[in-house]
Order: structure tokens, then sequence, then C-alpha cells
């Protein structure tokens, strides 16, 4: 990749509505330039042996590369590779991923929480409605439909139905399967307003491409005003003996 | 015996066949080995994973002593009875009729311990346990047939010694007793994984 | 352990053996189907991997179609493939096609072409033995093969449809909760088969090489290609059983109704999708060295050949394989960093799997070193072991992407990792393929292939792999994700439909162009001009004996004296005339 193609990559990731999301952008973006550098140094030294030593006319030279000096070149070429990219993306991932990412708002209050349920096709959110407790008869239950305050955290947790899904949200930066039988995490904080696309991105079946649901990123007051109107309709909804539909669980503690 | 071998074609003698089937067969009982090493895994992350096991909610299963420690002293039997069978090959003069016997018996407790596998199934589903009822009962039916497969295959491949006219080969009964002993290995750690612990 | 070899005398090598034979023994079944001559199973290997080559490619082809024009009817064949719907592949129609296009190409293209093929014909002509340890087993694998191939063929024409759960058949897709029918439980079975065939061929192929290298022929003087199919056996050997241990417990899963795989609830405990998934990339991720192993091989053997002097750091070179293949085995969390998984045990996955670019790196220090100063001959083995090379070093350096955790959960399941295992995978291996084709066609076949239409071909692949799969990863990086059927379903990709398109005329354009290699293939087979016993002009024992070779390979077991590189060496050109040394021949005092 040329170091002109990894310029033009950036306007090439989707709209960053994040609070953490230019941190693995940045992560992306120092891969992308050290290893633009790396493999243009590789490929300018592999046209330049074409380039230079071609030809029946041309003597060889015969060495088995065994030398002091050619141990010396494999040494720095590895350490160049090892510390100039591998070392500075570890530390830096690790390190955005110990105070973001998996960084988890377990003990925070202003984190606003859904339970998320994967199905074959489609994501049913669960919010827990004015007592705050999920999987009772105030939860908020939509289709397809997440709709999240901005500037908090978001913590989601998430399971699924029938098969593993993966939710993906391109806008920011982040992913984490939903898997049968088992309860995974995702957090996230939007930093500014707008609907913005959730994927899947774990094949799920015929329709994994249909599998798409919108997030609503709000004010704070649209938000209140929203789920004063939802909870309206979630007790209408509401059917005591429909055990199936009953999909929230306890929010589960920090592991 | 890290040498270059035999000379880049067909055994000078016994020895050097010997030691190619001795190579070989480490291989091939690695890799083996290491199928039954991904099962045991798998039985090893889901009991972890489960609060307590059987896991809660799950059907019981039936001890089936009787049957296991029977299976389990059948296995060494034809181990010990395969043993037998290298040791009178190795004695010299060459004793056929001294392999045959051992054989014989190793194969007979081979049969034995295939019929007592299979009791032991039946048993399990006539006391209500099936593949279905659970993660236990899965472990079981799969690591019990699994592996019952693999004595299969001992057995036949003892059967074949046992009614081949030519002698054989020299490190055919090699290879196959070693494949026995492996065999015997993995139910001991089966038993000792799934059944005891 | 380079160790010396035993002094042999004339009597140790005509003692006990009865003359070579010049022909094969038996009928046509024993000569020809069931044929127990490496170099005969070698064939028949290349031939079933080449057929499914083009069966997968042909998949291919069709899911670039519909990525470019969704909905559209497929011109020509489309009728005939998806009557139900018109023409149009349809959703369930696409979940098959990039299933099958996985599976073949991995398990019943290049396993076969590489491992197979070239494995079981090179191999002991390389190390200088008559034939493989294990004649009888060799045979059985490749028959084993051919059954595990028919049922996977089988699959295609089931009731409820061909398999559709990915190559990698994650449950519980893979279980009967979200693929019924029959498909499935045969790709499983196949799977396995084609699995035990491998271990077969990873028994024989070890044993060889610690058993029947000739004398003089120290593991340090063996060919690199010998190293790469060495250590890609010793891989299969202990990673593959593990395969084979999570397809039986998938197969029990679907058979017999056990619930290792089917996920618990409330009501029913039960076992742990994921689990699969550990068992799956413990075998997946070595299986990418599998693959790839004897293509560096065989390229840091072509390179030196070609510019006629030794391989750069050889030793290095196999120390840097040697620790790759170790690294190998302890790096497969990287596939699974958005499961959910501790994140410390994300960190150590991260930390061994970018280690492994260090030896990658000595890999290219040593190619490079070895063209650098050389006197290239652009030949069409050549061209093809520099355009893998050139296309591994591109989709090694991307591997770096997804080995970070931080970028990975962006990255993860998008079209950037379709586009880094092409690069590295089957680009490079493909084209290690080719290499390893023209190359040993000669030698395989007795005959040359034709040289321009050669270099046509390669110009052509090496073009279109770049843009093919380079620009997949720019898809990635926009975030589009694998396995979509229509990616403008989401607002966000619809502007990559056009990048798309380009992709996949860059792709038609591949294809076509093979069109050329089977020309040459087969027309080389029948009319190409004879070929010499060494028309390369290199020292290694293949090419010591004739094109093809006689039954029995070297009428006298050779005795090796120097290294399999020994090209450009003053004293040698002076003594003998020609640039390079034979292994079996003493080099000039």
């Amino acid at each position: 990749m040329t170091f002109a193609v990894a310029l033009a990559l950036f306007p090439a990731l989707p709209r960053d509505a994040s609070a953490h999301g230019h941190r693995i952008d940045a992560v992306l973006g120092y891969l992308t330039v050290t290893t633009a550098v790396a493999f243009g140094v590789m490929l300018a030294i592999l046209l330049a042996a074409l380039a230079l030593h071609r030809g029946r006319d041309r003597e060889a030279h015969y060495t088995h590369g065994v030398r002091r000096r050619d141990r010396a070149v494999a040494v720095v070429a590895g350490a160049a590779v090892l510390f100039g990219i591998d070392a500075v993306a570890v530390v830096r991932s690790a390190s955005a991923l110990r105070s973001g990412f998996w960084r988890y708002p377990d003990g925070d209050p202003r984190a606003y929480r859904v339970e998320v349920t994967a199905q074959q096709w489609a994501w049913n959110f669960r919010y827990p409605g004015a007592d705050g407790v999920f999987n009772t008869p105030d939860d908020i239950v939509t289709l397809n439909d997440l709709r999240v305050p901005v500037g908090r955290p978001v913590y989601l947790q998430l399971t699924s139905k029938d098969v593993v899904h993966s939710f993906y949200l391109p806008n920011f930066r982040t992913k984490i399967d939903a898997v049968p039988g088992t309860v995974t995490r995702l957090w996230f904080e939007p930093k500014e307003t707008g609907t913005f696309e959730i994927a899947c991105a774990q094949h799920c079946g015929a329709w994994h491409y249909k599998m798409r649901g919108e997030l609503t990123a709000l004010p704070a007051e649209e938000l209140v005003r929203w789920q004063a109107r939802a909870a309206a309709d979630a007790g209408l909804r509401y059917d005591a003996a429909d055990r199936e539909a009953h999909d929230g669980w306890p929010w589960m503690p920090a592991p | 015996m890290m040498g270059t071998g035999t000379l880049g074609r067909a055994a000078a003698n016994d020895e050097d066949a010997r030691a190619t089937v001795t190579v070989g067969m480490t291989v091939a009982l690695a890799a083996i080995a290491m199928t039954f090493a991904g099962l045991l895994l798998a039985y090893a992350i889901v009991r972890v994973q489960s609060p307590a096991w059987p896991p809660p909610g799950e059907v019981t299963l039936p001890a089936l002593w009787g049957l296991r420690l029977g299976a389990t002293a059948l296995a060494l039997a034809g181990s010990g009875a395969m043993h037998a069978a290298v040791r009178a090959g190795r004695a010299l003069p060459g004793s056929p009729a001294g392999v045959r016997w051992a054989l014989g018996a190793a194969t007979a407790a081979g049969l034995a311990f295939l019929a007592l596998q299979a009791a032991s199934l039946r048993a399990l589903g006539a006391a209500g346990v099936h593949p279905a009822s659970g993660l236990a009962a899965s472990v079981v039916y799969a690591l019990t047939a699994f592996h019952g497969l693999h004595a299969l295959v001992a057995v036949l491949l003892s059967l074949s010694l046992l009614v081949a006219r030519r002698p054989a080969r020299p490190g055919r009964l090699l290879a196959v007793v070693a494949f026995w002993h492996l065999v015997t290995v993995v139910w001991l750690v089966v038993f000792g994984a799934v059944f005891v612990a | 352990m380079a160790l010396d070899a035993r002094t042999v005398s004339d009597d140790d090598q005509t003692k006990d053996s009865p003359g070579p034979a010049a022909e094969a023994p038996g009928g046509l079944w024993r000569r020809a189907v069931f044929s127990t001559d490496h170099k005969v199973i070698g064939r028949q290997f290349l031939w079933l991997g080449l057929v499914f080559l083009a069966v997968a490619g042909t998949l291919a082809m069709l899911i670039r179609w519909q990525l470019a024009h969704p909905g559209a009817p497929v011109p020509v064949v489309g009728g005939l493939l998806f009557p139900a719907s018109g023409g149009v592949v349809s959703p369930a129609a696409y979940t098959a096609l990039f299933t099958m296009h996985g599976t073949i190409m991995i398990f019943f293209a290049l396993t076969p072409i590489l491992i197979g093929g070239f494995g079981n014909f090179c191999l002991p002509l390389l190390i200088g033995a008559r034939d493989m340890a294990f004649p009888v087993l060799n045979m059985l694998s490749f028959w084993t093969m051919f059954v595990a191939t028919a049922i996977l063929t089988a699959s295609f024409f089931t009731p409820l449809g061909p398999p559709a759960a990915g190559w990698t058949s994650y449950p519980t897709l893979s279980t009967a909760v979200g693929a019924p029918g029959v498909a499935q439980t045969l790709w499983v079975l196949a799977i396995y088969l084609n699995g035990a065939s491998s271990v077969m061929g990873a028994v024989n192929y070890i044993t060889t090489v610690i058993r029947f290298r000739a004398p003089g022929m120290t593991f340090f003087r063996m060919p690199l290609t010998v190293w790469g199919l060495w250590l890609a056996s010793i891989l299969n050997a202990l990673f593959v059983p593990v395969l084979a241990a999570g397809a039986v417990l998938l197969f029990f899963d679907r058979v017999f109704g056990t619930r290792f795989f089917i996920a618990g609830s409330a009501i029913k405990p039960g076992g742990d999708p994921v689990l699969y998934q550990h068992l799956f990339w413990i075998f997946g991720h070595p299986e990418v060295y599998i693959l790839i192993l004897p293509a560096w091989g065989i390229a840091g053997d072509l390179l030196s050949f070609f510019s006629r002097k030794p391989a750069y750091g050889y030793k290095v070179t196999v120390g840097a394989l040697i620790a790759i293949v170790v690294l190998s085995g302890v790096v497969y969390g990287h596939h699974m960093f958005v499961t959910g998984m501790s994140p410390l045990l994300g960190e150590g996955f991260m930390v061994l799997t970018m280690l492994i670019s260090v030896p990658s790196v000595i890999l290219g220090v040593g190619w490079l070193g070895t063209v650098w100063r050389g006197s290239i001959r652009l030949t069409t083995p050549m061209l093809f072991a520099l355009g893998l090379v050139t296309v591994f070093g591109l989709g090694g350096f991307t591997g770096l992407f997804l080995a970070d955790v931080l970028a990975d959960v962006y990255l993860h399941d998008t079209f950037f990792v379709v586009g880094h295992f092409h690069l590295t995978m089957s680009a490079a291996v493909l084209l290690g393929a080719f290499a390893a084709i023209y190359f040993w066609f000669p030698k395989m076949f007795g005959r040359m292939m034709n040289e321009p239409l050669g270099k046509l071909h390669f110009a052509l692949t090496l073009a279109t792999v770049i843009v093919t799969f380079g620009l997949q990863l720019v898809l990635g990086y926009a975030g589009m994700q694998r396995r979509l059927v229509d990616p403008s379903a989401y607002a966000f990709l619809r502007p990559l439909m056009p990048l798309n398109r380009v992709v996949s005329q860059a792709a038609f354009v591949m294809g076509a162009a093979q069109i050329l290699f089977v020309v040459n293939f087969f027309y080389s087979l029948f009319w190409g001009p004879r070929a010499p016993a060494n028309p390369w002009q290199v020292g290694t024992l293949d090419w010591t004996v004739a094109s093809p070779p006689p039954h029995h390979n070297f009428d006298q077991v050779p005795r090796v004296f120097v290294g399999p590189h020994e090209l450009g060496n003053p004293a040698v050109k002076a003594a003998r005339g020609v640039d390079f040394l034979p292994q079996d021949q003493e080099p000039p005092t």
C-alpha cells in the first residue's frame, strides 16, 4: 500500500460518532503508515534487484549470507519491525483497551443500560423502564430501534436466541459477538446526535445481510420524551402469560 | 537413528524396517492422541465453565461401576497380552505359536471390552439417559463411542494378524501393539477424567 | 541435528536389493489407479486439486457477480444454476457459494495441489529416495481424499441445498438449529476424511525425511522445499486431529443430539458454541501455515536457482521457519477477539501473534538477499516466485492490523480480513502452486511448458490479484462486512458499490487469465517440446534423473556432497565449466 493510498483511506472510514473511536483510528493510521513504509522498502529493494542484477551476462555474487554483516541486516530488519511497528501498536492498543474499550462502566451511575437479544434476523432492545430493573412489566422493548443519550456511556449486555450474531457499530468503531447461552458486553459513548446503522458482523444465515438496526443518539430531553411515549406503549403491550417474550435477564454484575 | 536412514530404498534388513515403522507409528500415535486431546479439552472447557458437574438441572447418570471397572480391567489385560505377544515375537528362536496365543488372548479381551462398553451404553439408555439428555450425558456417550470405534479398529487389526497366513512383516506387530497400547492409555485417561473425577 | 552420513560402501548399495525395476509392476489397476508409486499418486493429487481449483474459482466468479450486480441474473449459466430464483443468486444460494468456495479452495484444491501433489512427487526425489516410507499408506491417503471429495460433491445436491454455514461452520448455525438437512453433516464427514488423508500423508512425509535421506543428505543440505513440506507435515500431524475432534463433536450434535455446542438456556442447560471456535482455530491457525510453508520453501529454492547464487542465510531461514511453526500453535485466539474473551487473554494472543512478524521479516530478508547481486533469470517459475514474495509481503503486513486487538475490534469480519487472507493464503499459495507447476512440469510430464504464454499468465494473474484483494482491504477499512449477499442493504455501504464492481471486474479478468494456463498446460502435455533431464540447470537431486524419472527414481542411490544451492561458485565454474554443482558431485578441491 502506498503512502498516498494510506492518506486516501482515512476518508474511507465511516464517520466517527464516538468519544473513543479516535483511538482506534489513530492505531489504524499508525499501522497503515508504518506497514506502507516497510512494504515500500521491501518492494524498492526487490525492484532494484530486478533492474540492476538481471541477465545472463551478469556474474552472480557467490555468498551464503552467513557473514556477520549479513546477520546484522537480519537483526536490524527484525528489530525495526518489532520495535517500530509491533511494540508501539501493542502498547497503544493495550492502553486504549484498558482505559477505554474494555473498561466497562460497571459502577458508573450515568451509564445507560440496554439489553440486546439478537435473533435471526433482527435486534431486540430491552430498556429497563422507570423501575430500572430488567424483565419487569415496565420494560420498553423495541425491534431494531436503539435510542441512546448523547454524552453518556451506553452499556449493552447481549445474547442471542438462536445462532451467533455480532453487534457491529461502524460509526463507533466497535463490535461484540452475541452468543446464545452467554451474555457478552459492549460499551460506547456517543459524542454527537444522529441516526447511525447497526450491522450484524457474523454469518448467521441466509438473511444475515438484512439484519440492520438503527441507533439514534438523542439529547437528554428528547430521550426522556421518547421514553415516556414508549413506556405507555409498553404498558399496553405487556402480556404476563407470554413467557417467551420475557427474554430479559437480571443485569449481570462485572465478572 | 537420526542418520540418513535406509539408503533411500526399501529396508536392507528387519531392523531398518522396524526403525522406520517406529518413526511412522510415533507420528501416527501422536496424531491420534491429539484427537483425543481435543475431545478432552472440550470436556475440560465445558466442565470448568459449568457451576457444578453434572450441570444443575441435568439428569443424574448411573455410575455403572461394575461395567466400567470391568472394561478397564479388560483393557489392561488386553495390553498385557499384547506385551506378551511382543516378547514372544522377540524371543529367539522366534515363537509364532506364542505370538498367536498372545494375540488371541488380546483379541478376546478386546472383544469383551467392546461388549462391556456396548452394555454400558445400553444401560444408560435403559435408565433414560440419552445423548440429548444433557452435557454430562453427551460427554459420556461421545467419548465412549469415539474411543470404542478406535478399540474396534485395534481388535480388527489384531484379528488380521491372527488370521494371516504369511508371517507379518517386521514392524507390523509392533505397529498394531503400539496402537493397542494407545487405545488402552486413552481409555485410562478417559476413565479417570470422566468417570472418576 | 546436522549429522555426517555414515560411510557407504558399494556393497551396502547392492546388498539385499533386487535389481531396480525400470517399469512399475502389475496391470493397469495397480500401475495407474491404485499405484503405490509416489510419482503417480502425486499426479493424482495434482489432477484432483486442479479440477477443484477450477470449481472453487468458478464459485468465486459467481460471488463476485452478485457483489457487483446485486439482484441481477447471472449471465449464461444463471438459469441453469439458480432456476428457482430466475437465474439470480438468492440469499441462501450466496451463503452456499462462499461456504463451498472457501471449503474447496483450502481443503480440496490448495492442499491436494501443494502437499498431496508436489509433496508426493518431489519429496523422495529431492532427498534421494526411491519412494515414500509407506507406499501403501500413500495410496490410501489419495483414495481417502477421493472419497472425501465425492462426499463433498454429493453435498451440493441435497434436498435442502448445499452446506451454507461458512467454511468455518460455526455452531449453532452449523447445528440442527441453523442448518437442518443432510448437507452440513456430509460437509463434516468430508472434512473429517480430508483430515484423515492429510494425517496419513503427514505420517509418510515426516518418516520419509527422517529415515530415507540419501547418504550425505544431512538436514541442512535438504532443499528448502523439503523443509517447507516437512514442517507443514508436522503441523498437519499435530493440529488436523484437533479439527477432527471438533468435527466429531459437531457430527454427534447433529446426528445423535448431543449438546456440546447447543447453547443452554434457563430451561435446559447446554453447551458452548464458542467451544467449537477454540477447537476450530487451534487447528485453523496452524492450517494457514500448513498451506504456506511448502510455498515458502519452493520460493526459497526457486529464487536461488534463478538468481544463480545460494539461498541467503539458509540456516537462519530454516530457523525462522521453525520459529513460525512453534509460534503458530499459540496464537489462535486472534480469530476470537470479539467473542468476549478476557482482556488478559486477548493481550497475550496479541503479543504472541505480533511476534510472528519477526521470523517473517527474516524470511523476507533471506529472499531479498538471495536475489540481490544475483544473475537473475526471469523464467516463468521465477516470476511466480517473485510474485509470491511481493504478495506475501503485502498480505503479511496487513496481518499486523488483525493481530492488534484494538484494530481487530473494528476490522473483524470485514473485507479487510478477506483481503488479508486472500493475499497471504490464496494469492501467495496460489502463486506458489503455479511456480511449482511451471517449475516441475518438465520433470513430471517430460515436456516443457510454453514460456511466453506462461509469462503472460503471470503478468495478468499478479496484477489482478493485487487489484482484487488490495481493494478488498480498502472495502474492509471502510467497514464493509463479510458474507453479505447485498451490501447495499446498509446505507453506509452504498457508496462502496462502485468499488465492489471494480473488484469484481479485476476478479473476472483474473478468472479469464487462468484460461491461458489451462491451454498451456494441456497443449504442453501433449505437444510441448520434450524436456531434458535438467532444463533449469540446477543441482538438486530431482534434476539428476530423467524427465520423467524412471519408476525406481535413481539407478543408484546417490551420495550427497554439497547443499542444494551450490550456484555461482567461481571454483565450480572453473572446474566444471557450468555455474552449478549437482548435489551428488564432489566439490572441486
